[in-house]
């Protein structure tokens, strides 16, 4: 066990010392109390080591304690609930909680995997590029998967995840993002105004910086009047542990709501996590300021922390060092925590890169303050490196000038301050680059868009009074932005908190590299184990733009982004190339602001909710009665039914014969039906089909296809005149939403002026095939009373009737080439219908046939379906060119001319027959002719296949380069798949009745 | 006369669900039968349909989009430049009246009492409930009582509607209707549900 660098204070912090909570680490029983982050809980109970670095197995503590954090990345949770590298930093200590730290073997302390540290002089940048792509093309994925289980942090499970996940849409006036000083203070402006207000903030408590605060202090009695304050305004809604994770365009935000710590129960439909589309009128940024490390040797060992996160652990969680702290600083922020250690009784020696006199206008007066409290304070001075494996024991200082002894502090914890970073990543997302500030030393916001407006640490106010004034005005601007221009009154200040100018807040001193480094690891990105060398090599080899040096070096990758590294990093990079750090620029911060779970984004769209499914009206009654279902796009489609055999293979065989012998009912609810209706609905009709609809009679069906405008064919189906100005279209099943959308295109777009209006009558009406020799008994015996004989109704006839009441279209056209009737009623009656057919037609042997059977007959009568449609066929290609109209226009005529879609070489249907009893046709295929070489893409391909009972044997429809020009020629079908080949012949796709004598009967 | 089946008849038939805390916080059901018409004009002939149409059905068809003109037991609905919804009660002959008061040069009229399962959603979390798929603002002032809005839910088009102080329609696709009906008493299982026949 490592040495201990922190202890619990006997009293204050926000936690709860009645509430005392268990969990354990690496199967170590801890407790903690509630308040506390898993991170907290570890520092209070001794835990220093948190984990091994990524590449190098380095030793690595808590740098943190906020989102920011590189280091403590755990592996929580256990079995199917095992989730890898979550920042204990933002993790709330829970009952139970199981935590493990990650990337050691065997273990974090005794980590073998170290070995990798005395290899770090080859694991430079570029490491894997440079050493494993040779020598032989493609030999990175050969060792790639070898790398990645060297590397890496934890692992995740294979098991699904249990747990419950819910999208939610939200709507605000205005969003305000973070609940520091200047969020508060900019929700408190918006709430007075009477706008919707919310305001996210992705810690379990509302405050921000001010929770680092001494409790009992003037900044806690402002936070809980604020906060007060807030909770009285009903239209202000305080959403802890959310997460804005991105910032798009139409002033909508992404959040990620946790409920982990509420235990959610899927099986009661709780939700672990939630993400959020919230869109605001108006959006105030509060999202502060993260803190930067200073860049010295050997900076990554445990106990080396952020001067600020040390602060953090004293007052929120009292956790206070063990022994002396030495804090580095290039500016005023860190003497607080200096103060504030004395304070609390710990020795502290403060080393100030800063010369004297003292920068800022408010350095002198810190300084004092710190000498007061017993600090001591070496200005000018550097910690250029610490001692110490699994935990700091020493630090070394050296004048910042090079010259000058070099002195050394024993120490516990050293807290570092490089600057502060404002977290500008959400105006990033917007595509606003941010803009260099000389001043604070750090990119600022480069702009904002309409509508949203920045407040506090965000633009460089790193002083409270600033804060809170600046956070106020926008939050009132965004309200009136919002249409809610009433007056806000004013907002009292904290109590002893005086206003700074802008300018010299935090009085920073940048030095972003300690000069004389001694040898030893300087970090830049601890997540990525990126040092101040590689940086160097990486200058070395030509890498100039920082969008490049990222890539190459993997700095500011992994979970945390770069959140601490980035500005270190471009500018240490400027300043080997010798330029400015705006003329260096940084890298495009993009969503997520911090890491997210899958299952958050995904929400509830899994399983049978990953995506709707259209049932047909007779849906139940197919589940009811031994039909299997199969989904055809979005449909749920009856497949074959269990009267005719347990097997798809056999009881299709069954339901073709019932049709070509007897007769059978199939359900084609799903073909797509579409009401056109107007003066000029005949001339469009005329104008969309390739052949002539003009003078279809009333009481008359056509067949007819459609191209697109490029020439190919869109789809086929038949249209029938059911009255002088009224029709009704089908479509095939998989382009019946297509087709619609395309009607509705051309008569809004192409011909505004044509009368008429379409519908989709899809859901409207159900539909049935009654087919087979017996069809038209069948139906005499449904609709006594209705005159179907051929006189009445002929092949392509339609008529409207009814049974009891509820109307009925009958249509006689048929796909599978029998006699043959489509019947439709409304949907809600299509049950009825269906068993009052089966029910009357009994005597006759009528049974029901699926989607497999449905398929096989139109392969035998030679019809094209969705297979031969795919939008790559032209009408010659399917051997439909002569129903083209020659005299009328029609969409497509002039394209459907080009020279390549007439080209005798196009690929067209065919239909072949297979030469060889034993073996079987399958669909997909590549054809070859006889002679040829078997390789390549052949001659075309087999698009549909069946098993014909008519013919014996295995038939097929395709598509054959110079098609049935070759008709009666052998070729070979090669499936490679299963490494066959089975010979067949080129024959007319009209396999059976190719007079169509039965259609007529 | 057959009954009219619904498509979520064996859905509705399973009845609610308790929510964790053994209430059921909202009312899911579907309004039984009823019809529904499409009237629509060509681009050039909605004035004349409007003059034709309103002695028919006995009001005048709304102006506007989005609110729902209430006429005796039928809703009328602008859903498109010239294109109307009326929602009116199981057994009712306005469309038989339309088709024959109407000139074919006019206007059309479809009926689509069946392509459409009106789920209806009652409770003070009916919001809650809905916020969870429909990218709305369905704040009270904002959707108020009579609004409308042609949306998505679950990757379907549906027609919402706002039919009391917390109470609301969706008239979905027939054949999704099953598939929204699992969504929303999944999204409901935290409140818990009962369902209304």
């Amino acid at each position: 066990m490592t040495r201990a660098l922190t202890r619990r204070l006997p009293q204050g912090g926000r936690i709860d010392r009645k509430r005392p909570i268990a969990f354990t680490l690496d199967g170590r029983r801890l407790e903690g109390f509630a308040g506390d982050t898993l991170a907290s809980a570890l520092m209070a109970a001794g835990v220093t080591l948190v984990g091994r670095s990524f590449k190098l197995h380095r030793p690595r503590g808590l740098l943190s304690a906020g989102v920011e954090e590189p280091n403590a990345l755990l592996t929580l949770g256990e079995g199917d609930r095992r989730e890898p590298n979550i920042p204990a930093t933002m993790t709330d200590l829970m009952h139970d909680m199981v935590a493990r730290r990650q990337n050691a073997w065997p273990s974090v302390e005794l980590d073998l995997m170290a070995v990798n540290s005395l290899a770090a002089p080859l694991l430079t940048a570029g490491f894997y590029y440079k050493t494993f792509m040779g020598p032989r093309r493609g030999s990175w994925m050969f060792y790639e998967p070898f790398i990645r289980r060297a590397a890496g942090l934890g692992a995740g499970t294979y098991e699904s995840d249990p747990d419950r996940y819910e999208t939610r849409h939200e709507f605000a006036d205005v969003l305000v993002v973070g609940s520091g000083p200047a969020g508060l203070a900019a929700a408190l402006a918006a709430g007075r105004s009477g706008a919707r207000v919310v305001l996210v903030e992705q810690d379990s408590l509302a405050g921000g910086s001010l929770l680092s605060e001494p409790l009992g202090g003037p900044l806690e009695t402002w936070r809980n009047g604020r906060l007060g304050e807030l909770a009285a305004l009903p239209n202000v809604s305080i959403r802890l542990r959310a997460t804005a994770l991105g910032l798009y365009d139409g002033n909508t935000v992404a959040l990620v709501e946790r409920r982990g710590h509420l235990r959610p129960d899927p099986a009661k439909g709780e939700a672990r996590q939630i993400v959020v589309t919230l869109r605001a009128r108006a959006i105030v940024l509060a999202t502060g300021a993260a803190e930067r490390p200073l860049v010295f040797a050997n900076n990554d060992r445990p106990g080396v922390m952020l001067a600020s996160a040390v602060r953090s652990y004293l007052h929120r969680f009292a956790v206070a060092p063990i022994g002396r702290v030495v804090i580095a600083t290039n500016n005023d922020s860190a003497y607080r925590t200096a103060v504030d250690l004395a304070a609390a009784g710990v020795a502290v020696t403060l080393a100030d890169l800063r010369a004297t006199p003292a920068p800022g206008a408010h350095t002198a007066a810190r300084q004092a303050e710190a000498k007061q409290r017993g600090v001591e304070i070496l200005t000018g001075t550097a910690v250029i490196d610490v001692a110490g494996g699994k935990a700091v024991t020493h630090a070394t200082l050296a004048p910042i000038s090079g010259g000058g002894a070099r002195q050394t502090r024993e120490c516990s914890i050293l807290g570092m301050s490089g600057g502060w970073s404002p977290v500008l990543h959400l105006t990033s997302h917007t595509g606003i680059k941010p803009r260099y500030d000389e001043t604070i030393a750090a990119f600022l916001p480069g702009g904002y868009a309409p509508g949203h407006f920045g407040a506090g640490a965000l633009q460089g106010r790193f002083d409270i009074a600033g804060a809170i004034r600046q956070g106020f005005a926008a939050g009132a601007a965004a309200a009136a932005h919002a249409g809610h221009g009433k007056s806000v009154g004013g907002l009292m200040l904290p109590e002893g908190v005086e206003a700074a100018a802008a300018a010299d807040a935090y009085g920073i001193e940048p030095v972003w590299q300690v000069p004389n480094l001694p040898k030893g690891k300087a970090f830049v990105d601890f997540q990525n184990d990126v040092t101040v060398k590689d940086l160097a090599l990486a200058h070395q080899e030509g890498y100039q733009s920082v969008e490049h040096l990222k890539r190459y070096t993997t700095l500011g990758m992994g979970t945390d982004q770069g959140k601490t590294s980035n500005i270190n990093a471009l500018a240490i990079m400027a300043g080997l190339r010798g330029v400015g750090i705006p003329e260096a620029g940084t890298t495009t911060f993009r969503p997520p602001y911090s890491g997210v779970a899958l299952g958050a984004l995904a929400g509830r769209s899994t399983g049978h909710h990953f995506r709707p499914q259209r049932l047909s009206p007779m849906h139940d009654w197919h589940l009811a009665n031994g039909g299997e279902m199969i989904e055809a796009g979005p449909w749920m489609r009856s497949w074959w039914y269990r009267w005719a055999g347990n097997s798809v293979g056999k009881a299709y065989i069954e339901e073709m014969r019932l049709v070509r012998q007897g007769v059978g009912i199939a359900d084609v609810s799903s073909l797509g039906k579409i009401d056109v209706q107007g003066p000029d609905a005949a001339e469009f009709l005329n104008r969309i089909y390739v052949n002539g609809f003009a003078k279809l009679p009333v009481g008359k069906a056509r067949y007819g296809v459609m191209l697109n405008d490029d020439g190919l064919v869109l789809d086929d189906g038949t249209t029938t005149r059911f009255a002088e100005t009224r029709y009704f279209m089908t479509t095939t099943t998989a382009q019946a939403g297509e087709v619609m959308s395309w009607l509705e295109f051309l008569l809004q777009a192409a011909w505004p002026d044509l009368k008429v209006q379409v519908a989709s009558l899809t859901d409207e009406w159900a539909g049935m095939a009654v087919s087979g020799p017996k069809a038209r008994a069948a139906l005499e015996l449904a609709l006594p009373g209705c005159d179907l004989s051929d006189a009445a109704l002929p092949y392509m006839g339609a008529l409207e009737t009814a049974f009891e009441g509820v109307p009925v279209r009958l249509i006689r056209l048929s796909f599978s080439g029998e006699l043959a009737y489509e019947v439709y009623a409304p949907a809600d009656y299509g049950i009825a219908l269906w068993e009052h057919i089966l029910g009357a037609a009994a005597p006759l042997g009528i049974k029901p046939y699926g989607l497999e059977a449905l398929a096989a007959l139109r392969i035998e009568k030679g019809h094209v379906a969705g297979l031969e449609l795919d939008h790559r066929t032209s009408l010659d290609d399917l051997g439909l060119g002569k129903m083209a109209g020659k005299e009328k226009a029609f969409v497509g005529r002039e394209l459907r001319q080009r020279p390549n879609l007439q080209s005798p070489d196009r690929w067209s249907l065919v239909g072949i027959e297979c030469l060889e009893p034993e073996k079987r046709l399958r669909g997909g295929s590549i054809l070859f002719a006889a002679s040829d070489k078997i390789e390549g893409h052949g001659r075309g391909y087999i698009t549909s296949v069946t098993f014909s009972i008519e013919l014996n044997k295995y038939i097929a429809l395709g598509l054959y380069q110079g098609g049935l020009a070759h008709k009666g020629e052998e070729i070979l079908c090669a499936f490679p798949l299963k490494g066959e080949q089975t010979r067949a012949r080129i024959v007319s796709p009209h396999f059976i009745d190719p007079e169509g004598k039965r259609l007529h009967a | 006369m057959p009954e009219r089946q619904s498509a979520i008849a064996y859905a509705l038939a399973k009845g609610g669900h308790d929510g964790p805390d053994g209430h059921r916080a909202l009312k899911l059901g579907a309004v039984k039968g009823g019809s529904l018409i499409q009237l629509a004009a060509f681009a050039s002939t909605l004035g004349q349909l409007e003059q034709a149409a309103a002695p028919l059905i006995g009001a005048a068809l709304p102006a506007k989009p989005g609110v729902v003109t209430v006429a005796g037991t039928r809703r009328l609905l602008k859903i498109g430049p010239e294109q109307f919804w009326i929602l009116g009660p199981d057994a009712d002959d306005l469309a038989a009246k339309l088709q024959a008061g109407i000139d074919p040069g006019v206007g059309v009229v479809t009926p689509l009492s069946h392509s459409r399962t009106r789920i209806t959603i009652e409770g003070a979390l009916a919001r809650d409930l809905l916020a969870k798929g429909i990218p709305l603002d369905l704040h009270p002032d904002v959707f108020r009582e009579g609004h409308f809005a042609q949306t998505g839910l679950h990757h379907t088009p549906v027609l919402l509607l706002r039919s009391g102080p917390n109470r609301y329609e969706i008239l979905a696709m027939r054949t999704f209707a099953l598939s929204v009906w699992d969504w929303l008493t999944d999204a409901a299982m935290p409140w818990g549900y009962d369902v209304t026949t």
